[in-house]
């Protein structure tokens, strides 16, 4: 337990300002919103605040906006932890600290698992976190302003928010660790992405010319990993969440686990056999 | 019966290896070398530029796959196996301190995660180097971060000690430092140093044993004061020359009026003065100057 602590503590001390990005970015992107409106305030007066909606679109609406913040909070988080991922894994190596970290006697399995538990829990605590706290915010403040209690909405649009974006974030976790177990130099997240369109400009280039039905690296793999929401024929909010641990539960869920599992016993050998120079 | 468990008993509590070879593609690197390290010596290894005296140590640590065995206390040491580090402490030849952590934050992170931290020795070594706690190592001197990486691994109870030029690049004053801070605070008759130097006149003194490689190849492993008595240096005037090169030395040194050479010590010239030689001398017989072609 002191090892890992031991890591825990290390990893923040030198990323702490990298891991908390999401939390700077929400309190910016408040201040700067803040600033904005007091700045119409002043210069236009205060509006009239009518509702233009009936009474249920209202509750609708406020999902609509509560669901689209945690996403963009999702997308930041995940941003973060894909980048923080492939540091945790290839930066001593680049850096040329390897050796000084490699010299403590401390197994492979338990430094990267407490390295991944870092990046990958503690982004996901911490986009858990901030959503909530955006959303209570919104659902507050929205509801003061237009005199309507939204809180029932927020806590809906939560709730069925993070089973949802985080499955659909962590699904893509092991994929970018093992891209990051095979590249040391260039495995971050980002190059898998653009390496994927670039193969998949090929293939369709090779698809169009000689009439191939090649199909797509990129549809596969996401295709797979990041299943749409189910599709509804009308707003159900009460079965939202509902919908959402349905999905996390379903057989498809279980087939990405087992992927992921694979992916990740894949990168911990391809990991281990790397040579120290 | 005390002689056969005194000899499993050394083979037991010593790091050695047997036909290690590595290769790089089609280059090999190390060709089929065994030795062992017992415990309570000093050893040198030596060797030219790309001898492979980091890769036999990169080996010996587990750190490079190679063919062969390499056993610590009779237990075989695997690819990253990191029970390594439970007995041995290590120096690379480039200070590789996470440039990230401060000092501070370094000594926390080393007295946790290495168990065999001595608290103690740890807190002593780092009050008495005056180094600045709340500096970022990457802001610190050459100098300043290899003091305070000996200072954390001597801070570690282990029977093994491997140094990597270690102090490359370094001046005078502090390599002295260095080696009398090693000895103080680290040696005894139960541990082991293994040395890579290229300095290797400054640490003669400490030396014990020599580890000779060359292009990968052991060439020899000895101890230093039974080397020194198979080998001296002969001295002759410079008309002599062809009665010393009669003996096929590696390397003729001219000076003055003189000429000398390391001849094995019962080769033995008329007129010539006899010196004892010291390691340098012992290793460029053994291997040739660097513009050798022998």
């Amino acid at each position: 337990m002191t090892q890992i602590n031991a890591i825990l503590k290390k990893e923040w001390d030198i990323h702490k300002l990298t891991f908390m990005f999401p939390l700077f970015f929400l309190v910016g992107f408040t201040i700067a919103l803040v600033a904005l409106f007091t700045f119409l305030i002043i210069k236009m007066g205060m509006p009239s605040m009518t509702w233009g909606f009936d009474s249920d679109l209202n509750h609708v609406v406020v999902w609509v906006i509560q669901y689209s913040v945690a996403g963009a909070i999702a997308l930041i988080c995940a941003i973060i932890m894909f980048s923080l991922q492939n540091t945790l894994m290839n930066k001593d190596h680049e850096n040329r600290f390897e050796v000084f970290h490699s010299c403590q006697p401390i197994s492979m399995l338990k430094s990267l698992s407490t390295k991944m538990l870092f990046v990958i829990g503690g982004q996901m605590l911490l986009f858990t976190a901030l959503t909530l706290i955006a959303n209570l915010s919104i659902s507050l403040i929205m509801g003061s302003i237009f005199k309507t209690n939204f809180l029932y909405a927020g806590l809906n649009a939560y709730i069925t928010a993070i089973p949802y974006l985080l499955s659909g974030i962590i699904s893509l976790v092991p994929l970018s660790i093992l891209f990051s177990a095979i590249f040391k130099k260039r495995g971050n997240f980002f190059y898998l992405l653009i390496n994927l369109y670039a193969i998949d400009s090929i293939v369709r280039i090779a698809n169009h010319l000689w009439q191939l039905e090649i199909g797509s690296l990129h549809d596969f793999f996401f295709g797979f990993l990041i299943d749409s929401f189910p599709n509804m024929s009308k707003f159900d909010m009460p079965n939202m969440p509902k919908l959402a641990f349905g999905y996390l539960f379903s057989m498809h869920h279980l087939w990405q686990l087992i992927l992921g599992f694979v992916f990740i016993i894949a990168a911990y050998f391809i990991y281990k056999r790397r040579e120290i120079s | 019966m005390n002689k056969m468990i005194d000899e499993h008993e050394s083979l037991v509590k010593s790091f050695s290896v047997v036909n290690l070879s590595k290769s790089y593609g089609k280059f090999l690197a190390l060709d089929d070398i065994t030795f062992s390290l017992p415990q309570g010596r000093i050893v040198g290894l030596l060797g030219k530029n790309g001898a492979g005296k980091s890769t036999l140590m990169r080996c010996m640590l587990g750190f490079l796959r190679h063919k062969g065995t390499v056993s610590l206390d009779g237990e075989k040491v695997y690819h990253r196996d990191h029970r390594v580090f439970d007995k041995v402490a290590f120096i690379p030849d480039i200070s590789g301190l996470d440039d990230r952590l401060t000092v501070q934050q370094s000594f926390d992170y080393v007295r946790r995660i290495n168990y065999r931290f001595n608290d103690e020795r740890g807190r002593r070594l780092i009050s008495e180097s005056g180094l600045p706690l709340n500096k970022k190592i990457g802001k610190l001197s050459k100098g300043m971060k290899t003091k305070l990486y000996l200072l954390l691994t001597l801070s570690l109870d282990v029977q093994y000690l491997f140094l990597d030029e270690p102090t490359l690049g370094l001046d005078i004053v502090f390599r002295k430092e260095f080696f009398n801070t090693i000895l103080a605070d680290f040696f005894d008759e139960t541990k082991t140093i293994f040395i890579s130097t290229h300095q290797v006149e400054e640490i003669e003194n400490i030396l014990q044993d020599i580890l000779i490689i060359d292009e990968g190849k052991k060439i020899l492993y000895d101890d230093i004061e039974a080397l020194k008595d198979k080998y001296h240096i002969a001295t002759v005037p410079a008309s002599e020359r062809a009665a010393l090169e009669a003996h096929k030395p590696k390397v003729v040194m001219s000076h003055l009026s003189n000429v000398s050479a390391v001849l094995p010590s019962e080769n033995l010239l008329e007129g010539a003065s006899y010196a004892r030689p010291g390691i340098a001398d012992i290793f460029i017989e053994k291997v040739g100057g660097s513009n050798d072609s022998n």
